[in-house]
């Protein structure tokens, strides 16, 4: 029973084609339709005696890492209002405009919107962040361009190493924080030693830039965690929006693993978690990074299954950390952020904190620098810079390498109580500032 | 044992691709327009789910009851209204008007729920499994593989049977010779849209429950997927999308014994090899043009 055969022969070739054209435009092309939704600029108007400072801001408002950006419309017009008044340097105050951009998290898109921030624009200093597709670009258009750039949510490794830099070629333009490698197999062992296990680990490290770059032999996850005496069970590099993990289960399985580590994207860690569930893996401690990270994420697995799953945390309510534009602590911050308009019905997360101290950063550096149109200048401002801002404090001159600052991460876990969803710190050696609620309770 | 295994899970998993396909299956065979927006539309009935959850109290599986046929109707006016217009213009035209609808959706949704994950409750069933000489089947694996036998079977019959059915297939032969009979081609085009809307609302609200939720970009690969079963099975052929999925499934988790970065791969080898050898699908009938 068939149906329309006789014209079959063209038909296909549409078909087909359509399927060539759906991968090469659809996945790049799918997030570009708001483009124009947030390019909105404060009022800039020279009433000092200085002159006006230009910032350019990228992030992925739409397009596949929009999660990390939710907290934006809240936390550009907070920022908006605080510079409402202009940046003094050296006695003159300089009225601030910030261009807004988002890259739809796609690569090209970034790089473009950067090279219009620069030439087109006349920026005096362009902040990037979330995910190495929307920095890494901007990181690279910047530094062709000699433009000051400041950047923030990628692993180091990834933005250091991935863009190329290093030995004869430093980073010249650019200050990135965030954490990288370090932050994940440096401190997962730390809740791993409070429970009972085999050291046994599975992992899940997709076939993408972060996966390779914890793959490593020499410079991943491996060698760290196997100082603290963990043996890795690698089962393989799988590719993002793997459908079936009942290979890997079985693998895992068969080596008695006992503890789940990695860095899957959310929708495949969902299929795996739920999977292995199906097939009766149930290791006794889970530390995911990336999945976990959205708070959406956890309460979507099916039957609360979330219940006691663990992730390397950067920020949170109880993070002794204070914004250096108006003294909120976290917990204000996110109080101010559940009762603004633009915080409604969204759930705070931890990238909202970061774009944040971007705006902190960037206004130390300009009062720095003496002349904030002098590029150099800023640019020479940031690297010397030792900060508190919202996102902790961030220090340029004792980074890992020049260039790049580091963040503390602590273990926390997921737990439901009365019906409601919250993760809590359990284990803070790596940072003990941050007060440690109770011990990492096994999977049972 | 586990090669079994791998075989079965890849099975079921073909079910899952299967009635994704199903929708795309039909609009293809009978307008021949080629719906890119197929994924999009399918996230687009899981968020029809989450809003009656949230705004109704109606439970994941009862929601089913209006997101259906609400997403038919939606077909049936889409098809009238500007896919019927649209193929007037070119052959290529539906191509951009699904290709701007596949964008619209997953952008809209985006600004009316925000990007994080909503969640589709269903209980334990996601994690239910019943276990048969050592291997462990999923309950909801093992459903949705059954709902799309029997809807497949279902409309199979419809086709063969039903006045309205074999019409369908009439205007997907010769729409010309259908008008001089005096049947409007272009209503019976907007029932077969219908129908494949209302089973991709139901294949998107089991690959909502299959993943515990629903984010707005989650069409993007599901469509592309569900191209490579239709083609691999056969255009035009409805049991060929369910061998087309099962091909698939299995390709891809023997793909994952062998290692796990190639069961993408692999399932993507096999959908060229049987463009390249079979290119009419598995099932796919000679083509006389």
């Amino acid at each position: 029973m068939k149906f329309g055969s006789h014209r079959a022969g063209r038909g296909r070739r549409i078909l087909v084609g359509s399927v060539a054209a759906l991968g090469a435009l659809g996945l790049t092309a799918c997030s570009s339709g708001l483009q124009g939704a947030s390019s909105g600029s404060s009022s800039a108007a020279g009433s000092g005696s200085g002159g006006s400072i230009k910032i350019g801001y990228i992030s992925p408002r739409t397009g596949v890492y929009a999660g990390f950006t939710d907290g934006d419309p809240f936390l550009l017009s907070e920022i908006r209002r605080q510079l409402a008044k202009g940046i003094e340097v050296g006695g003159k105050t300089y009225q601030v405009e910030i261009l807004d951009r988002d890259s739809g998290s796609d690569p090209q898109k970034a790089g473009q919107l950067a090279d219009d921030l620069i030439n087109k624009d006349k920026v005096d200093v362009i902040l990037a962040t979330s995910t190495p597709e929307t920095v890494n670009p901007v990181v690279a258009k910047c530094e062709a361009e000699a433009v000051p750039c400041i950047t923030t949510i990628a692993p180091w490794q990834a933005v250091y190493f991935g863009g190329g830099f290093g030995g004869s070629k430093p980073m010249k333009w650019t200050n990135h924080f965030f954490f990288g490698l370090e932050g994940f197999a440096g401190v997962d062992p730390n809740a791993w030693n409070q429970i009972q296990t085999n050291k046994k680990v599975g992992v899940l490290w997709p076939n993408d830039a972060d996966g390779q770059a914890f793959r490593n032999a020499k410079t991943g996850y491996a060698p760290i965690a196997g100082k603290r005496g963990y043996t890795i069970v690698d089962p393989g590099a799988y590719e993002n929006g793997t459908k079936d993990f009942t290979a890997i289960i079985n693998k895992f399985k068969q080596e008695h693993v006992e503890i789940l580590a990695g860095v899957p994207v959310p929708p495949d860690f969902v299929t795996f978690w739920t999977q292995a569930a199906q097939q009766g893996f149930r290791p006794k401690a889970v530390t995911v990074g990336k999945a976990l990270f959205f708070p959406a994420t956890v309460p979507s697995i099916p039957n609360n299954l979330g219940q006691g799953l663990s992730f390397a945390a950067w920020w949170g309510p109880t993070f002794p950390y204070k914004s250096s534009l108006t003294g909120d602590t976290a917990q204000q911050f996110i109080d101010k952020f559940q009762a603004s308009p633009e915080g409604q019905g969204l759930t705070w997360n931890q990238a909202t904190p970061l774009n944040y101290a971007l705006f902190e950063v960037a206004k130390k550096a300009l009062e720095g620098s003496g002349n904030p149109n002098d590029k150099a200048a800023v640019h020479g401002a940031v690297s010397k810079l030792t900060v508190d801002t919202l996102a902790g404090k961030l220090d340029w001159a004792n980074g890992p390498v020049p260039g790049i600052a580091t963040i503390p991460t602590v273990i926390a876990q997921w737990e439901l109580k009365d019906g409601k969803w919250d993760w809590v710190v359990v284990a803070n050696e790596s940072f003990p500032d941050i007060p440690a609620v109770r011990k990492l309770e096994p999977l049972s | 044992m586990s090669w079994l295994n791998a075989v079965v899970q890849g099975v079921l998993l073909g079910g899952f691709f299967a009635i994704s396909a199903l929708g795309l299956s039909i609009v293809f065979g009978v307008m021949r327009i080629v719906n890119l927006a197929h994924g999009a539309l399918m996230i687009l009935a899981a968020y029809g789910s989450v809003l009656l959850i949230e705004r109704t109290g109606l439970g994941t599986w009862s929601s089913l009851l209006v997101v259906v046929p609400v997403m038919a109707a939606l077909g049936y006016l889409l098809q009238r209204l500007v896919l019927q217009r649209a193929v007037s213009i070119s052959e290529l035209a539906p191509l951009m008007v699904t290709f701007g609808i596949s964008i619209m959706i997953p952008n809209a949704l985006v600004e009316l729920f925000t990007s994080d994950v909503q969640a589709l409750p269903t209980g334990n069933l996601a994690t239910r499994s019943v276990s048969a000489g050592g291997i462990a089947v999923g309950l909801l694996p093992l459903l949705t593989f059954g709902i799309a036998v029997v809807l497949i079977a279902g409309l199979q019959l419809f086709l063969a049977r039903a006045r309205s059915g074999r019409l369908m297939r009439a205007a997907a032969d010769d729409s010309q010779a259908l008008r001089l009979m005096g049947v409007d081609n272009r209503v019976v085009y907007a029932q077969a849209t219908a129908i494949a809307f209302a089973t991709l609302a139901l294949a998107g609200v089991l690959f909502g429950v299959r993943q515990g939720g629903v984010a707005p970009f989650d069409g993007q690969v599901t469509v592309l997927l569900a191209f490579e079963t239709v083609i691999i099975g056969g255009l035009g052929s409805l049991w060929g999308t369910l061998v087309g999925g099962i091909v698939l499934g299995v390709t891809q988790t023997l793909g994952g014994e062998f290692s796990p970065e190639v069961p993408l791969l692999v399932g993507n080898l096999m959908f060229l090899a049987v463009l390249a050898f079979r290119p009419n699908g598995i099932l796919g009938r000679e083509t006389r043009a």
